[in-house]
């Protein structure tokens, strides 16, 4: 993967596979202490507690066409990598939390790419379900972007409308920028 | 900078153009697993929707999926028509993207060259 809006986007989409309906991405920079925070939080249906200790392994995965998952492992590797860690959180029937953080300024370390594309691919493809995009650094502030939001400006308009959905690609973009820009 | 104060004139607009839409019922399907999005998938899904808007056709759904089972030809799209039949391109970038768009979405006509049977020709 080139870009951590690449690993982000497998992370969230395994939040879509377990069927939760409220999908979150935290990310926070904080470019004084050279750290960076990912989150990805959802109320899926969580994993067993032998399920949790396998899933950095690449030879689990839920997929049914073959039998290595790699999304996991390539996320791990790549904060390990830049001085990080990856850690998950899961119950079963409540939810799962994967985190992970790394070194900004850690010359292995992947540019963020475009959460804008992540996003615009994720809703339109997912429209039921809800995200929250929560930006934040110690420099610019914080951006909350949510679907709610959206679709209730929208009223009955379909969330999919592929001018709303470029809207919401460059308007992630720009609060990228805003907020992480440089990163 | 961008305001979501904007939804709102877009919206409108959308919704005047609402009325005149159709429902072809025309379905493209871009495979996202972790095989996928390393090969840019995700790109390649964002440039079709972006060619559908720029071309104001709104009654064809773009979504991701799974895997398709053969990654070594990711990016994969399917275009899956009114009737059912189903059309696999493979190895799909944002310009071929385009192409599927205007020449499969728009002409109705398969562009033979990035199918899979071509690939398997090869």
């Amino acid at each position: 993967m080139r870009e951590i809006s690449l690993h982000l986007l497998d992370i969230l989409t395994n939040s879509v596979a377990a069927g939760a309906t409220r999908i979150s991405l935290d990310i926070y920079a904080n470019n004084k202490d050279d750290s960076l925070i990912l989150k990805v939080t959802d109320n899926g249906k969580g994993m067993s507690p032998d399920f949790l200790r396998s899933v950095t392994d690449p030879f689990t995965t839920t997929r049914t066409t073959r039998k290595v998952g790699l999304g996991i492992p390539l996320f791990k590797e790549a904060c390990e990598l830049c001085g990080g860690k990856v850690r998950i959180e899961s119950k079963q029937n409540a939810g799962t939390t994967v985190y992970g953080n790394m070194r900004i300024r850690s010359i292995d370390r992947l540019p963020m790419g475009d959460l804008g594309d992540t996003f615009a691919a994720l809703i339109g493809s997912y429209p039921d379900r809800d995200f929250v995009v929560r930006l934040q650094s110690d420099t610019a502030g914080i951006s909350i972007t949510s679907t709610a939001d959206i679709r209730k400006r929208i009223g009955n308009l379909p969330i999919t409308d592929t001018h709303i959905l470029m809207f919401i690609r460059d308007y992630i973009r720009e609060q990228q920028q805003r907020i992480l820009g440089g990163i | 900078m961008k305001s979501l104060a904007e939804l709102e004139s877009i919206k409108k607009k959308a919704m005047s153009d609402l009325v005149a839409r159709n429902t072809s019922g025309k379905r493209i399907v871009v495979g996202m697993a972790t095989c996928g999005i390393a090969a840019g998938a995700r790109p390649v899904m964002t440039q079709l929707i972006e060619e559908l808007r720029t071309r104001g056709i709104e009654d064809v759904s773009v979504t991701m999926t799974g895997c398709l089972g053969l990654c070594r030809l990711e990016p994969m799209v399917e275009v899956i028509d009114e009737d059912g039949t189903k059309v696999t391109y493979v190895k799909v970038d944002e310009n071929k993207a385009k192409r599927i768009i205007s020449e499969h979405i728009v002409n109705g006509k398969v562009c033979e060259d990035l199918t899979i049977a071509a690939a398997d020709r090869k």
